[in-house]
């Protein structure tokens, strides 16, 4: 099993950045985000430029061509689009046609940006405000969005919390979405410890383009987001198995780790809410889960539930799948 | 293509796409883009204006916004429009900035930040404006284009 660091959500001077492709591309490897997406709003303009600048200048991030597709009535991220597409014809109370036409025109993973954003009039079009019957049109989730920083104001404007609760509302009801942060770049971002994705591979998707590799990652769920601890969960005999890794360097994790005291909350899809405290330095741990769920999401806090002791969240598990970790 | 200017009138409140086509020379090659739109920022605070800035605060914040909240909240309100480029129907990109005036150039050779080089030769050049937000009536806004002829 392999954590693979991935930043899906990017602008530049092509939009409303003021890092240029090239500042962007040369960011992402300075911080070693391994992985990014560069999601312009409505174009597609820098991808070339962007692919030119990793081979010249010998970078080591794999890039993922995207667009943040902004529309009136909500942001919406689409990775693998090479051509950009009229959006004059969304519309909100039918968008499932909209965005099976961004599918047609290239795009493999389709996903929502801050759905829970403050909204018309203060920022017009940046919460989600559609309709959607059939949420098996989409892949993912940006349940945290961090371009603002990470305080209580910052987490208000944005909703971070409630674009969690939807995503694991979601999943419990038997949808197919990934969850994923968002820096959201338009400028050189703060280095605040906040929520980060990774893409959980397979030990032989690591000779892979990374960049598809964590394309397939969101289309099969396997994505968590993490302060720090890099964690993954199947069922095992009927229990679940918690493999937990704290290698990271972000921000010190793998010294730091031992000073938290982590507590789990298991969530399923009869409504039960199990909370265990658990010893973060075991490699693995299994863990009694009721009869009958079938389906469970994992939240890691650091000593109480309340959101902002949130480690890490956006791991999904179901029983059919036993064959990890 | 010898080029035109049009200029309108937009109303408070109004949401939509207005797109303008015409058709290009065979002898086309470039595009020159002039927009620019006014009144950015509102200028007559209306009680209803304040009430819809508190009704977005209270959805996020679970509390109506203090006199002092929604003086803040309308400061962060701007009408904002922008603007992409078609060519026989394929998208040639878009010019998504919080500008108020906006100078594009694109050929086959180079393009303006947002855009792809592109030969404009012959055919349909669709252009649509995307009025995310419009705070004022009377906002007003000029849409200039030009053609580049091939040099021979």
């Amino acid at each position: 099993m392999i954590f693979q660091r991935a930043e899906l959500h990017n602008h530049t001077t092509e939009s409303d950045g003021s890092l240029s492709v090239k500042e962007l591309m040369h960011l992402a490897d300075e911080k070693g985000y391994g992985v990014l997406a560069l999601t312009d709003h409505n174009t597609c303009s820098g991808h070339r430029l962007a692919e030119q600048v990793i081979k010249d200048d010998g970078l080591s991030t794999d890039l993922i061509r995207g667009v943040e597709l902004t529309t009136f009535y909500g942001h919406v991220l689409a990775l693998g689009m090479n051509d950009m597409i009229s959006f004059s014809d969304l519309d909100p109370n039918a968008p499932e046609g909209f965005f099976k036409k961004l599918r047609a025109n290239g795009a493999r993973a389709i996903g929502f940006a801050h759905p829970f954003c403050l909204g018309r009039p203060v920022m017009a079009g940046c919460r989600f405000d559609m309709k959607i019957h059939d949420w098996n049109i989409l892949d993912y989730i940006e349940v945290f969005n961090t371009s603002s920083g990470m305080d209580e104001h910052a987490e208000k404007i944005i909703g971070n919390e409630n674009a969690l609760r939807l995503w694991e509302d979601k999943v419990l009801a038997g949808f197919r979405l990934a969850a994923v942060t968002g820096k959201d770049i338009h400028k050189r971002p703060a280095d605040i410890p906040c929520m980060i994705t990774y893409a959980v591979l397979q030990d032989d998707e690591s000779e892979k383009n990374r960049a598809d590799a964590v394309i397939g990652a969101i289309l099969r769920q396997r994505t968590l987001v993490t302060k720090g601890p890099l964690m993954w969960a199947g069922i095992r005999d009927g229990k679940l198995v918690l493999s937990i890794d704290n290698s990271s360097d972000y921000f010190g994790w793998n010294r730091k780790y031992t000073d938290v005291s982590p507590l789990l909350l298991i969530r399923d899809d009869r409504g039960h809410e199990m909370s265990h405290e658990i010893d973060i330095s075991e490699k693995e741990i299994g863990l009694e889960i009721p009869d009958g769920a079938d389906r469970f999401v994992l939240r890691l806090y650091d000593r109480d539930t309340a959101f902002r002791s949130l480690l890490c969240a956006g791991i999904y598990v179901e029983r059919e799948r036993s064959s990890e970790p | 293509m010898n080029g035109y200017q049009v200029s309108g009138s937009l109303m408070k409140g109004f949401l939509g796409h207005i797109s303008y086509e015409t058709v290009l020379s065979e002898e086309n090659e470039g595009i020159e883009i002039s927009f620019s739109f006014g009144k950015r920022l509102m200028e007559n605070v209306s009680d209803e204006d304040r009430e819809a800035a508190s009704l977005a605060w209270k959805k996020n914040y679970g509390r109506d916004a203090s006199e002092e909240e929604k003086d803040r909240l309308i400061g962060m309100e701007k009408t904002e429009i922008n603007l992409s480029v078609f060519h026989n129907g394929a998208y040639v990109g878009c010019a998504h900035r919080d500008e108020t005036e906006r100078k594009i150039r694109i050929s086959p050779l180079e393009a303006s930040a947002g855009f792809t080089p592109w030969n404009f030769k012959g055919g349909v050049l669709r252009i649509v404006l995307h009025c995310y937000q419009i705070l004022n009536d009377d906002t007003p806004y000029e849409l200039i284009v030009s053609g580049k002829e091939a040099h021979r």
